[in-house]
């Protein structure tokens, strides 16, 4: 078994390095000449230089089924027909690959692999949960991101104290799924009050998102301005 | 279902370069309903005068693209960029995120062919046309 990365540089030269440590062949291939010879100064690997959208490179490689195949190039149209020839074509049954544009993560899946990774959807996440603030935090996010699981502590000064959960207006497309108030877990129904320092945990439509939260953060007199 | 006859069809042709618009026009000129994609604003100049029909300036890589040309409704689809990656993405976000039935893609590499045919989309290579045309001048009597 062997683990062939394709495209990629930073990446693919830091993950080779740390899984060549751990003693498994690696085969590195690469469009770029100059980043070959590089790879091939400092790594323990067998570089091959070559575009590996064509089935040609690839039959180079020696595949076989028990092999990884880890595609790293910053092109989905790439990405997408590198994975399915080794898929369709040699066979191969793990594949990871990174994706650029997050709409197309649906779209390997329905193809058959599974293991893609998006930079930008993870990027995303983590500017998000900085817009929203510390008291906001997507948890988990199911479908690409069609369904978010979020967290939410209610802050101090919040309006909604005091208040049931049905009279505070919350948005249709979400539901409370539990409240979680000094260690206990609730499971909260329309009757339900809140109080300070609960962390409430609602599963969203993405698009309600900034509404919820402030709507659960927002303080007691902000609206009289 | 509206029930369509075949002199009434919606065509989605991606690339517009010389098979492209041509293709176009002529499917425009005897009545079918076309809209042109390419990424390249100039490539419309490719059109005859005959085209009556819509084109989107836009990546057809991208799902936005391929909605706006509500590509879902179209009869066929033809995926004619220069780039057989390309294509292939493209074939494939038409096949599973618009269950479009009859795409047809160019596809230049001949070691390509088997992988479009794997998905069920119908395929046109320039490289075997050209192949099979010249071979039949050498081995004339093969068939």
């Amino acid at each position: 078994m062997k683990v062939v990365i394709i495209g990629g540089e930073r990446i693919a030269y830091f993950l080779a390095k740390s899984i060549s440590s751990k003693g498994y062949r690696i085969y590195v291939v690469n469009k770029d000449a100059q980043l070959c010879e590089d790879f091939a100064r400092d790594l323990k690997a067998v570089i091959v230089h070559g575009d590996a959208s064509k089935r040609s490179v690839l039959e180079q490689l020696d595949i076989e089924e028990e092999d990884i195949i880890v595609v790293l190039t910053n092109k989905d149209k790439e990405n997408l027909i590198i994975t399915q020839l080794a898929k369709k074509i040699f066979g191969v049954k793990n594949i990871v690959t990174l994706i650029n544009n997050p709409d197309n993560i649906e779209l390997f899946n329905k193809l058959g692999i599974s293991a893609a990774v998006s930079t930008t959807t993870m990027m995303q996440r983590a500017v998000e949960n900085l817009l929203f603030g510390k008291e906001l935090e997507e948890f988990l996010s199911l479908e690409e991101g069609k369904l978010a699981f979020l967290k939410i502590e209610i802050p101090e000064n919040s309006k909604v104290i005091g208040k049931k959960l049905k009279d505070i207006g919350l948005p249709h497309d979400c539901v409370v799924g539990g409240i979680l108030r000094k260690g206990e877990v609730i499971i909260p129904h329309g009757d339900t009050i809140l109080d300070i320092g609960d962390i409430l945990f609602i599963v969203a439509v993405p698009t309600v998102q900034t509404e919820i939260a402030n709507l659960l953060t927002g303080e007691k007199d902000a609206k009289k301005i | 279902m509206r029930n369509k006859s075949k002199d009434n069809l919606y065509l989605v042709i991606i690339g517009c370069g010389k098979v492209g618009a041509n293709v176009a026009s002529r499917a425009s000129s005897i009545g079918h309903n076309v809209v042109v994609i390419d990424k390249n604003e100039k490539a419309f100049e490719n059109l005859t005068v005959e085209f009556t029909g819509f084109t989107i300036f836009g990546d057809a890589t991208e799902k936005d693209v391929l909605m706006e040309a509500k590509i879902d409704r179209a009869d066929y689809v033809f995926v004619l960029t220069e780039d057989d990656n390309t294509n292939f993405l493209i074939s494939m976000a038409c096949k599973y995120y618009f269950a479009v039935k009859k795409v047809i893609a160019r596809v230049y590499e001949p070691d390509n062919i088997q992988l479009f045919r794997e998905y069920d989309v119908e395929v046109i290579s320039p490289t075997v046309l050209a192949i099979d045309k010249l071979s039949d001048f050498v081995v004339g009597d093969y068939k």
